[in-house]
């Protein structure tokens, strides 16, 4: 099985538990799957992308490479929609229009991220419901997006700069 | 890690380029209004949050969700376009 398809279907499985009265534990971990299901969805197709499969272990190694804050700030700048917002080393690359498939998964990342950085440490706001069904729905849609343009070299692009951002710019 | 405290005190720019957009896309069935919110995100960047006031709705549809995802997604990207220095994140409670 893979990890972020069971994540994901983690992520609906406690969002609908409790039909009566859902526990905001029950909520916000299902907030959190959410995310993780399409962080290790995009990690996972990045060591794709940039690693061979051989040696065994090599992939999982380059997945372990990635960090969240530089793939929030790449995701926050291919969010704007345009390449004139991307970072030096990046824009360079980054052929034609961004594609919108590719610009609305850079920004559900941000959204998700933000969502999951809340439901884990701000116990301050309650989380409802139909919020968190809003959110894991909106993975499953980002997921369906991204199959659309994973091949495209803007894609590959996002993909490397997630990992790489912070140094290719030299 | 401690957030800057949010004000519901939005620019007026901000509160009518959504009033404007949900007037044009319309507010689907189970959407009654919304809310702006103004300040900080988890890593300090201004933000914008944009709450859309919807039912009480402890087992909505898969349809219901589906309409209210399409709106959130048309939301957050036209604010991206517009004030692109500050992130955009559409969120849905329930009327108090």
């Amino acid at each position: 099985m893979v990890l972020h398809h069971d994540l994901l279907a983690l992520a609906r499985e406690l969002a609908t538990k409790e039909p009566k009265r859902p526990r905001q534990a029950t909520l916000r971990r299902a907030i959190s799957s959410a995310y993780y299901a399409l962080f290790h969805s995009l990690v996972s197709e990045g060591a794709l992308a940039l690693a061979p499969a051989k040696p065994a272990g090599l992939r999982s190694r380059v997945q372990r490479a990635y960090a969240h804050a530089t793939m929030r700030e790449v995701c926050d700048r291919f969010s704007r929609g345009d390449a004139s917002g991307l970072g030096a080393g990046t824009k360079e690359l980054v052929t034609g229009i961004v594609a919108s498939d590719l610009v609305e998964v850079a920004q559900s990342f941000g959204l998700l991220q933000e969502a999951r950085h809340r439901a884990d440490y701000d116990t301050a706001r309650p989380w409802q419901r139909v919020d968190v069904l809003a959110l894991v729905a909106r993975v499953e849609e980002t997921l369906v997006r991204w199959q659309k343009i994973r091949g495209t070299d803007n894609a590959r692009v996002f993909l490397t700069a997630m990992l790489l951002q912070r140094w290719w710019g030299r | 890690m401690s957030a800057k405290p949010r004000t519901t005190k939005a620019p007026d720019a901000a509160s009518k380029r959504v009033g404007a957009l949900l007037k044009k896309h319309g507010l689907p069935d189970g959407v009654h209004g919304f809310e702006i919110e103004y300040g900080e995100d988890s890593v300090g960047n201004p933000a914008t949050w944009v709450w859309l006031i919807v039912d009480d709705d402890l087992k909505p549809s898969k349809k219901k969700i589906r309409r209210f995802v399409d709106l959130s997604t048309a939301v957050t990207r036209d604010l991206w376009a517009a004030f692109p220095d500050r992130r955009p994140y559409v969120h849905f409670r329930a009327a108090a």
